[in-house]
């Protein structure tokens, strides 16, 4: 019931100023940045966005502090997350990361940790406690109403 | 959970939990789970946790090396090292299935599993919770020992425990104690933290010379909130298998106590041997009681080779009796019969007692007399029967007016008063004179007076002293008693409070003639806070004017008593002692003393000592010292000891020692005994040496058992809490 | 010497209104009432009138064998009376009226057992017990008597 794989709509980019380098296919936000792709919002202080040959969007890297990322679903809660770098793959499958420990919550539900994937079209997330330090995955989940099994 | 009773564990089996059980399963309470690593799909969604997995929800946590939550079905699945903790349990095992809303869930391979309630633990191959109160466990070992010091472990098939009816089963199940099978059975019973419980009490093993070896394994059964029953079979080696037991009922206005036993061909004895011991009381609001007292026994020596019970097994005659006695507003009616077993052989039949078949009482004593005149009416309708039809038998009617001019104040009393006694007899079998009826009606005066001096300064601060002195005139007119049989009409032994008492014969039979004064002073050491009488001390004695003819010291020519003294002593820091002496002036050769001693400090360590003399026209009737004791030494264990020496023979008559070690989950008790046991082709009883062995697995059985009360009975002052 | 009647000084229980309450049965009630009256103490029915009321929880009085002849009879008895009883203020009960808690009193005396006269020993043992019972009411009162 998500999006399809590859999402089509059009990119809009808002910031207070723009490098933009064609040649290369990289364009750099900085101040404010918030960009609207269809469902997703993605906002940040610095945002790095990839564009390959054909001018569609590739790949975001965006710091702030946070950073953050909401997706409207049609049945659900909106997805919202904040992290203080993100990035964002358009292709390969789609998806999300969150980096240097990010925060993600859909309704009563939250995921923490030190690395975070999110998988919109499979509306799936993987979180990663980055074992060295004592980095651990944090989850709360309300449980449904009891009458709901 | 009740600490007091696990109290000598070393510690405690479950740590409380933080947070709160109820929250729980309120809609509100999230589920927070930490995990190295975490995956989430599907809506609602589903969630897959590796490495070091915690979920904690109000107060229960779950651990798990993987841990998969299914939201939408609120239900857990875990694997490696998992551990469920709540308050009051703990399950650790290799897998967990787990529904949480309805807290039902499978554990696998439970390594370690344990509840609060009950104070139990152990290991199993699978425990399925179906609640948040009731659980099974199959191939489990079930202990209340702590984990890795396991006195006893009940290894079973399965067993399920309910922590709300705190009722426990376990089927197929082995006890081992110290890793040893001791016993099997298909199905055991056991309470969880509740001893009222139905189960196993502790078994005593026993041996003695006359019983041989003797387990008991008694079963308690629970039937109701006020009514219960203990049944206990006991094989005795020589004498074979008897089957006891004790039912009590507690209802609102009766209660009581059914207890018999039943040994079918007693081998050494060669006849049934049963006990039938009932006691059942009646109390309806103030005014009306009612008791009956049933004590019999299939033959003599019954007693003397199965009861416990020193006051039982050295009663010469069982009495059984039913009496129904009714108070009202000084009114005071009752009605009593009695029947006597005869235990005592040596008692010829001459000397059987006579058994009150009925006795009627009625009396009005008012509280307000008319005017400053009390008056008070006593009388008393007595059918006395013998087993020998040639003794003197009958009823006797005694009817006693009374009427007297109290003149209290605090400080002084005065009261004379007269009783006009009226007592005949209607007598059949013997006659003591040459009347079948006769009658005898005579007046008593007497005259009471009193003084009460109080010193408030003594050589203690906050103790003051009292000094009573008392008088008491008594004149009665000579009456021709002869032809008067004697019933139930023994001389008194004279008490400090009995020397001031208008009748020194036990019963109207015989009424004292003559004139005489006792004289008699008592002083108290009071506490000025709390009114405790620290020491109490009397001195007291009769002067006869004149000769008497009914005598009830049995020496009409006296004209002094013996000198009676009474010392009470109740001393702080658990001193205590009660000493009886009377000595005779005009050296007869009557004497008695008794003199207690007790000491009594905190962990129930207690010693007493005793001393019995009485000498009566020069020969010793009584010469005996009694000593007892009970004292913890270390932690758990407790020695006990008694003697009951006879120092004109220099035999003892009972001795006991006993040791005690209670530990967390069990206690043992072992007690040598000995004791006089008679034999019918014996003309002498001799003492014969028993043992008592008792284990108590706590929390597997009730508590209950028989040393205890044996212990309660011998050292004055032990009571162990029930 | 410092010695004065009992109650000069006032105190006790010198026309204080006083409820006896207890299940111990009527009779025990009564004569407990009576020893207190003969004090001088006002006894009312029912605890709302009465500035302290005695509950007497507990009476209960119990024979031991203390010694024994050759044979193992018992030779010699003791016998042991216990009253247990508690105070608390009336329903006319002052500021500093103050209750006891519960405890208990015992007294105890011994006699010789006599088998070949039961009846004899038997109404010895009825006159030992009244005689133990009014001593353990005088020690009741005793000590209720300090709190008033």
């Amino acid at each position: 019931q998500t999006a399809p794989s590859d999402r089509t709509e059009a990119v809009e980019l808002a910031a207070d100023s723009a490098e933009v380098d064609d040649a290369n296919g990289v364009s750099i936000y900085r101040g404010d940045v918030v960009l609207t792709r269809g469902a997703l919002r993605i906002t940040g202080d610095l945002m790095r966005v990839f564009t390959d040959a054909e001018r569609q969007l590739e790949r975001v890297v965006v710091e702030g502090t946070p950073a953050t990322y909401r997706e409207t679903l049609p049945d659900a809660a909106p997805r919202r997350a904040e992290a203080p770098r993100m990035e964002y793959y358009a292709r390969g499958p789609e998806r999300l990361v969150l980096l240097e420990g990010g925060e993600l919550r859909q309704g009563d539900n939250t995921v923490t940790g030190q690395t975070i994937t999110h998988y919109p079209a499979e509306n799936r997330t993987v979180a990663d406690g980055d074992g060295d330090g004592d980095g651990r995955v944090n989850v709360r989940v309300l449980p449904a109403p009891e009458g709901d099994q | 959970q009740d600490n007091g009773r696990w109290a000598l564990c070393a510690a405690p089996l479950l740590e409380p939990v933080a947070g709160d059980a109820e929250q729980r399963s309120t809609g509100e309470t999230p589920v927070r789970i930490s995990a190295d690593e975490a995956s989430v799909s599907d809506v609602p969604p589903v969630y897959e946790f590796t490495g070091d997995v915690m979920l904690r929800r109000g107060d229960q946590t779950f651990t798990g090396e993987q841990l998969r939550y299914d939201t939408g079905a609120g239900e857990i699945q875990a694997d490696g090292a998992i551990r469920l903790r709540e308050s009051g349990l703990l399950i650790a095992g290799e897998r967990a299935r787990y529904w949480l809303a309805p807290e039902r869930g499978r554990f696998e391979g439970v390594s370690e599993y344990r509840i609060a309630a009950g104070h139990l633990q152990g290991r199993a191959e699978r425990v399925i919770r179906e609640g948040p109160t009731r659980s099974r466990y199959e191939g489990v070992t079930l202990s209340t020992c702590l984990p890795g010091r396991e006195f006893w472990t009940l290894r079973a098939g399965s067993a399920e425990i309910d922590t709300e009816s705190r009722q426990g089963r376990a089927r197929d199940a082995v006890l081992a104690i110290g890793g040893l099978p001791v016993f099997y059975t298909p199905y055991l019973q056991f309470p969880v933290g509740d001893e009222r419980l139905s189960g196993f009490l502790a078994p005593t093993i026993g041996q003695s010379q006359a019983n041989g070896a003797t387990l008991a394994l008694p079963w308690y059964w629970n039937i109701a909130p006020d009514r219960d029953a203990t049944i206990t079979p006991t094989v005795y080696g020589k004498r074979g298998l008897m089957l006891g037991g004790e039912f009590r009922y507690l209802e609102d206005w009766v209660e009581g106590e059914a207890a018999g036993s039943y040994l079918p061909n007693d081998d050494a004895f060669g006849e049934d041997r049963w006990s039938i011991d009932q006691d059942h009381r009646l109390a309806i609001g103030g005014s009306l009681r009612g008791r009956l007292h049933q004590q019999r026994v299939s033959d003599p020596l019954y007693t003397d080779d199965f009861s416990n019970d020193f006051d039982t097994r050295s009663a010469a005659f069982l009495e059984s009796e039913a009496s129904l006695a009714w108070a009202r507003e000084g009114f005071t009616a009752s009605v009593d019969t009695q029947y006597w077993q005869q235990i005592d052989q040596a008692i010829r039949d001459n000397d059987q007692p006579y058994a009150r078949e009925p006795r009627l009482q009625l009396g009005y004593n008012p509280l307000d007399g008319i005017g400053p005149l009390d008056y008070a009416f006593n009388a008393e309708v007595t059918e006395f029967t013998h087993p020998l039809s040639e003794r003197t038998r009958g009823r006797r009617v005694d009817v006693a007016p009374r009427v007297a001019l109290p003149w209290r104040r605090l400080g002084y009393y005065l009261e004379p008063a007269v009783t006009w006694r009226y007592t005949e007899y209607d007598l059949k079998g013997s006659l003591p004179g040459d009347n079948a009826t006769p009658s005898r009606s005579m007046p008593i005066y007497t005259l009471d007076a009193g003084l009460f001096l109080e010193r408030p300064g003594t050589l203690f601060d906050g103790v003051y002293q009292t000094l009573e002195p008392r008088l008491f005139y008594r004149y009665a007119p000579r009456r021709d008693q002869s032809d008067l049989p004697v019933f139930d009409s023994a001389a008194t032994t004279l008490t400090y409070s009995g020397m001031f008492r208008e009748t020194t014969f036990s019963g109207p039979d015989r009424i004292e003639d003559g004139e005489r004064l006792t004289t008699g002073v008592t002083t108290r050491f009071v506490d000025e806070r709390s009114g405790r009488e620290y020491l109490r001390a009397s001195v007291g004695q009769i002067h006869y004017f004149g000769d008497r003819e009914v005598a009830a010291d049995g020496d009409p020519a006296r004209n002094q008593s013996e000198i009676i003294t009474e010392l009470r002593l109740d001393l702080p820091r658990g001193f205590s002692a009660s000493t009886d002496y009377r000595w005779d002036p005009e050296n007869s050769g009557n004497r008695s003393l008794r003199a207690l001693l007790r000491w009594q400090g905190r962990d129930e360590r207690i010693v007493n000592l005793g001393l019995r003399q009485r000498e009566r026209d020069g020969d010793t009737t009584l010469d005996q010292a009694e000593a007892s004791f009970t004292v913890p030494v270390g932690t758990g264990w407790r020695l006990f000891g008694g003697l009951l020496q006879d120092l004109q023979g220099g035999d003892a008559r009972e001795r006991f020692l006993g040791i005690e070690q209670a530990g967390c989950c069990h206690a043992w008790r072992l007690v040598s005994r000995e004791s006089l046991q008679r034999d019918p082709d014996r003309d002498d009883a001799r003492l014969e040496r028993s043992f008592m062995l008792e284990l108590e697995l706590r929390g597997l059985g009730g508590i209950g058992d028989r040393i205890r009360p044996y212990l309660r009975d011998e050292i004055d002052g032990y009571d162990p809490g029930r | 010497c410092g010695w004065q009647l009992r109650g000069a000084d006032g105190g006790g229980f010198e026309a204080v209104p006083v409820a006896v309450e207890g299940a111990v049965g009527n009779r025990l009630i009564e004569q407990v009432a009576a020893r207190l009256r003969d004090l001088g103490a006002d006894v009312v029915p029912s605890a709302a009138d009465a500035r302290v009321v005695i509950n007497v929880a507990e009476a209960d009085s119990r024979r031991r064998t203390v010694a024994t002849d050759a044979d193992g009879f018992a030779s010699e008895y003791e016998l042991r009376y216990r009253l247990r009883f508690s105070v608390t203020p009336g329903g006319e009960a002052g500021p500093d009226t103050r209750g006891i808690a519960s405890q208990t009193v015992q007294t105890t005396a011994s006699y010789p057992a006599n088998p070949q006269d039961l009846q004899g020993q038997d109404a010895e043992e009825a006159f030992l017990r009244r005689d133990l019972r009014d001593d353990a009411i005088q020690l009741l009162l005793s000590r209720v008597g300090r709190q008033l």
